[in-house]
């Protein structure tokens, strides 16, 4: 009897929670880590299917006590090791998601079942991820893409708000994109993530977003902006990013996450972040090409791709970092322009840059080229606007445009050059 | 069943593919002295076979190898391939083979019933064969031995079922015996009896479903075939038969309504029957609801009689979705077998085990259930992957032909749920094969199927496949597969698929995609000229945009001066500088750029492995590529000049090459892409129409 003693504490706790409707009580208690869940959990092996029903109508109401049952049951079959079994009993039809969820679109008005939604719906989801973590023996993701197609019946089954006071539905339906967005990110389904960027912006233009907490701006804008990201919009994402950054709390964890997407966007816009910033919210990876762009140190930036090569992959950056070559190229003609002006030998001309000079300087940084290369990419600068001017390939010099040699950052810079007749 | 129809269509020439070979029929090394729907020839590795028999002995297979086969496959190719061919010659190359001294008995009644599959488990399957087969008594052939032996590992896995085949063995014996063709006999493609508990067997695999189910399919099927095929039973084979008496391949009767064509003459038929798999009824789907919206566009393109045309279709559309009507959607599907990723567990279950002997077999996409009697065996998959490659090796046939039998092996890997090291070889040496000849979509179904096998954690080539997949993405980015640049990134230099990140190959494929993102041409090129195995083959792709950006870039660059044309051959990568340069540079401590080129040009492009032994799926020893740099300075200068004339470009003088100026100012504006005049409407150059046509 002890066993089903722990079982009614958690179901009594929750039937407070519930009947005092109030969000923040219900949802930490469906977090698979609440303590008075796991103590519930430590002898519930005794306690059969029945006593669990029978305990948990004798505390709730329906639909909520076999959702609190069902979610008990699954929680067990995860610490005994088994989380594609709980992840099948968390999602079946009459599981604690969906149910969570139905009550959601019956209640469309009530806060805390949103909560309770929430929470069940990133359980399935956190129990996605165990299950294909134990079964990456086998190199299966099978259960992340069924976690997906379920969001989307959820989305779907939700739908967005209809009216202005639906709060409740409207953040149901902005976790579920949020969550779809996640899920798919890990997959690597771009496709997917385009999707749910499409049904965002269709449901949530304008004014809509500000009447949810700024808590569910931060992460939808988070998520989007890197969607847009990964699809190469750069503008777009640029946008979203900022916005994200701005909502955020300057404490917040997220603040960094937001930055490490964000940072390069803006080199790429050629401004700069402080060393400061990067230390603050140990974004030190980004330092180096910080250093390449601001000293046009070619060798620097391309050895600190070789070494972060890793890590800016995993972050989903290394792509996007790579489009700033050349703007490092851009600066280091642009400071070389500058020295010869300080030091102009006998045909040194206004606006003539000795290509001779270039390769010197980069071969001094260590950067295996020769002639015909440097032509290449400096003919790329040109084309791509990074710099204004030509070159002379009989007497290899490159000559810059007399008004802005070196143009503001336009779109050009990281668009690719369209040629008549190019696929 | 079909080992019969094999014989008839390989008994005769094999014209299919290549007419002057018409009255030529194999004679190949090795490989000529019979037909090769037998099995497999000798010289192949195999004990050799004993005088005036006309099979390889099986033995060697359901004995000494029956599961250790596929892991020692590699070796065993590379025993064959040192072996001097002539030495397993029994006829002279240029004479035609003997045909079999009997033509073989006609089916006896009541052998293997074609409409009703002996589903069995494959798993089952591979443990009996481990099963050691009673002593034979020794007054028997030894194709018969081999036949009782390969009956008792395929069929008699219970002890019921082998008491119930001894007695039905020992009936067809005496059998054989008494009526004096025992000798005569060809075990070797005898078919396998069928036991009444077998049967009983299959039906029960598919209790989950009910054998109603399974009888509604059937007569779903018996229905289209009554449609369209007269009532008569119809299988593949037949149907190939039904041809002149050789080996035709599918596009033998192109008039058939679910024939796979190779340059898709139809693609609207094709869907017709030949439906397998979700995606291709989803498809369907969805062009039936074109069909709907666009009715009259539809007609228009389509012209003739209309009427009848969309009665047809109609009546048609009605019976496929009566086909996938209910719960049985997948059932009659590759998808039944647990290949795509939806694929439920119980379903998984229903693989078959085939009984089929044929080493040659053409594709045929699946229009229903499979038979065991048309699928192969892994064992006798690994010899005709073992023929194939020798064949591929010796150049006896042309990629169409190899491409076709790769098709069919993958299929019979399918449909009985084999995943295992030798489906990666297969994939493996068909990718390559696809890739070497230039075939680019047969190439990335391989790519697709072998990243799911190694992420499954089977052994293979890892780091070759998956470079290649990384140039594979890189060179298409344009076209989208740039999106999923990062997650192969990810998953490759995360070591996710074997430790393959630090690998030369992998190294190489990362700096081409770099060189790419950043349109720097002459370093491509220089990569080009180091790249490893058939990486070449995926970097041409690339080279006509590349070049094409290239100049453009360059005139607009340079523009009002001339452009030298040396250094635009250098640069479009037509000549490359000497490599002791390069090397030199590569060498510079702390050098950045990637660091170190790890691929020489002494090793590039070299399809051998360390032994020295081809690659599988490879004919040639190196692929040297299409866009190779040249060697000699006026020819790249000559070949630069010609290909920037193509495109618009004006030069001045070409009176001196190593002078002559392309004038930017005169072409910028006027520079252009030719119109491609090799393109054919079936999308193959190297594909002539008399291929199919074989007269």
């Amino acid at each position: 009897m002890a066993a089903l003693g722990q079982v009614n504490k958690y179901f009594e706790e929750l039937s407070n929670a519930i009947s005092s409707g109030q969000a923040g009580r219900v949802k930490p208690l469906l977090r698979p880590d609440h303590p008075t869940a796991q103590q519930a959990l430590f002898n519930l092996t005794s306690v059969s299917t029945a006593q669990l029903q029978g305990a948990a109508k004798r505390w709730l109401d329906q639909p909520w006590a076999s959702i609190a049952a069902q979610h008990l049951l699954a929680l067990s079959k995860r610490s005994s090791g088994r989380p594609d079994q709980a992840f099948a009993l968390y999602t079946a039809a009459e599981g604690p998601a969906k149910g969570a969820l139905n009550a959601l679109a019956e209640q469309p008005q009530d806060l805390w079942v949103a909560a309770a939604m929430e929470q069940t719906a990133s359980n399935a989801v956190v129990l996605a991820r165990e299950a294909d973590a134990q079964l990456m023996l086998e190199g299966d993701s099978s259960k992340s893409k069924a976690v997906g197609g379920f969001l989307q019946q959820c989305i779907s089954a939700l739908g967005p708000a209809r009216r202005p006071e639906e709060s409740a539905r409207r953040r149901g339906n902005l976790t579920l994109l949020i969550l779809l967005t996640r899920v798919y990110m890990r997959l690597n389904n771009v496709q997917g993530c385009s999707q749910v960027l499409k049904n965002f912006k269709q449901n949530y233009s304008g004014e809509v977003l500000q009447r949810v907490p700024a808590a569910y701006r931060v992460a939808a804008y988070y998520y989007l902006g890197r969607t847009e990201l990964n699809s190469d919009n750069i503008a777009g994402g640029i946008q979203m990013l900022q916005a994200a950054f701005k909502e955020c709390k300057a404490d917040s964890e997220n603040v960094k996450h937001i930055l490490r997407a964000l940072v390069p966007l803006k080199m790429l816009h050629g401004e700069l972040p402080t060393a400061l910033l990067l230390q603050r919210h140990a974004l030190q990876e980004y330092e180096p090409f910080r250093e390449a762009i601001a000293t046009g140190d070619v060798g620097l930036f391309e050895r600190s791709m070789q070494a972060n090569q890793y890590r800016l992959i995993a972050n989903g950056t290394y792509l996007l970092l790579e489009k700033l070559r050349f703007s490092v190229y851009r600066r280091l003609v642009k400071r070389c322009v500058g020295i010869a002006k300080q030091h102009p030998g006998r045909d040194w001309q206004e606006h003539h840059l000795h290509l001779e000079v270039v390769l010197r300087v980069l071969q001094q940084q260590g950067v295996p080229t020769d002639m015909d290369e440097l032509e290449c990419m400096l003919s790329n600068c040109i084309v791509r606007r990074y710099v204004k001017g030509y070159i002379s390939n009989k007497l290899k010099v490159l000559v810059l445009a007399k008004d802005e040699p070196f143009p503001a950052p336009c779109e050009e810079w990281w668009r690719e050059p369209h040629f008549v007749g190019s696929a | 069943m079909c080992a019969y129809k094999q014989l008839s269509a390989s008994q005769g020439q094999h014209c299919f593919v290549e007419n002057c070979r018409m009255s030529q029929p194999y004679a190949a090394p090795g490989y000529g002295s019979y037909p090769y729907g037998y099995g497999a020839p000798q010289g192949y590795g195999y004990p050799p076979a004993a005088q005036g028999q006309y099979a390889y002995d099986y033995s060697s297979y359901y004995q000494q190898q029956p599961q250790g086969y596929d892991a020692n496959y590699s070796a065993w190719y590379a025993q064959q391939q040192q072996q001097p061919p002539a030495s397993s010659t029994p006829a002279p190359a240029g004479v035609a083979p003997p045909l079999p001294k009997e033509a073989p008995p006609p089916l006896p009644p009541g052998q293997p019933a074609s409409g009703r599959p002996a589903y069995v488990s494959a798993a089952g399957a591979a443990a009996a064969l481990q099963q050691q087969q009673q002593p034979g008594p020794t007054e028997l052939p030894t194709s018969l031995q081999q036949y009782v032996a390969r009956a008792l590992a395929l069929l008699g896995k219970t002890n019921e079922t082998r008491l119930e085949l001894r007695t039905v063995l020992r009936d067809t014996i005496a059998k054989a015996k008494k009526e004096g063709t025992m000798w005569s006999t060809d075990w070797d493609r005898e078919p396998l009896p069928v036991l009444a508990s077998a049967a009983q067997l299959s039906t029960a695999v598919y209790s989950g479903r009910g054998a109603q189910q399974q009888q509604q399919r059937t007569a779903v099927w018996d229905r289209l075939d009554t449609r369209d095929r007269d009532g008569q039973d119809w299988t593949p084979s037949k149907k190939r038969g039904r041809d002149a008496q050789q080996y035709s391949n599918s596009s033998g009767s192109g008039d058939d309504d679910g024939e796979e064509w190779y340059g898709s003459y139809k693609p609207r038929k094709r869907v017709e029957l030949g439906s397998a798999g979700k995606k291709q009824q989803k498809q369907q789907q969805g062009k039936g609801k074109q069909q709907g919206k666009k009715g009259k566009q539809h007609k228009q393109r389509w012209g003739g009689d209309d009427e009848v045309w969309d009665h047809a279709e109609q009546a048609k559309h009605a019976a496929r979705s009566a086909r996938f009507a209910g719960q049985q959607q997948r059932s009659s599907t590759l998808a039944a077998y647990g290949w795509d990723e939806g694929a439920d567990a119980d379903d998984a279950g229903e693989f078959i085990a085939g009984t089929c002997t044929a080493l040659e077999k053409g594709y045929f996409r699946l229009t229903r259930a499979p038979l065991p009697e048309e699928v192969r065996p892994q064992p006798v998959l690994a010899a005709a992957l073992s023929r194939l490659l020798r064949m591929i090796a010796g150049h006896e046939d042309k990629y169409l032909y190899y491409n076709d039998q790769f098709k069919a092996m993958r299929q019979d890997l399918t449909v009985q749920g084999i995943k295992n090291e030798f489906t990666v070889q297969v994939y493996e040496a068909h990718a390559r094969a696809a890739l070497e000849y230039g075939d680019n979509a047969e190439y990335n179904q391989c790519q697709t199927q072998l990243a799911i096998l190694y992420a499954a954690g089977l052994p293979g080539s890892h780091a070759e496949f998956g470079s290649y997949r990384l140039l594979y993405q890189s060179v298409h980015a344009a076209a989208g597969e740039g999106r999923r640049l990062l997650g192969t990134l990810r998953q490759l230099l995360g070591n996710k698929v074997g430790a393959v990140a630090d690998s030369p190959e992998l190294q190489h494929a990362m700096q081409v995609r770099q060189a790419l993102a950043s349109s720097n041409v002459a370093r491509f090129f220089k990569l080009y000229a180091c790249a490893p195995r058939l990486s070449r083959c995926l970097m041409d792709v690339a080279v006509k945009q590349l070049r094409w950006r290239a100049l453009n870039t360059l005139v607009r660059a340079h523009k009002p001066g001339p452009l030298r044309l040396p250094f635009l051959t250098k640069a479009l990568g037509f000549m490359l500088p000497p490599e002791d340069e390069q090397q030199q540079q590569a060498d510079e401590p702390g050098s950045g750029s990637g660091g170190v080129l790890p691929m020489t040009r002494q090793l590039a492009a070299l399809t051998v492995d360390e032994a020295g032994r081809l690659l599988p799926g490879c004919s040639e020893r190196s692929c040297s590529g299409d866009n190779a740099p040249l060697e000699e300075l006026p020819d790249a200068l000559a070949a630069c000049l010609e290909w920037c004339k193509q495109h618009g470009a004006v030069f001045d003088s070409e009176a001196d090459l190593s002078a002559c100026c392309l004038l930017t100012k005169e072409c910028w504006q006027k520079l252009f892409v030719p119109a491609d005049t090799t393109k054919v409407a079936h999308g193959d150059v190297n594909l002539d129409i008399r291929d199919f046509l074989a007269l």
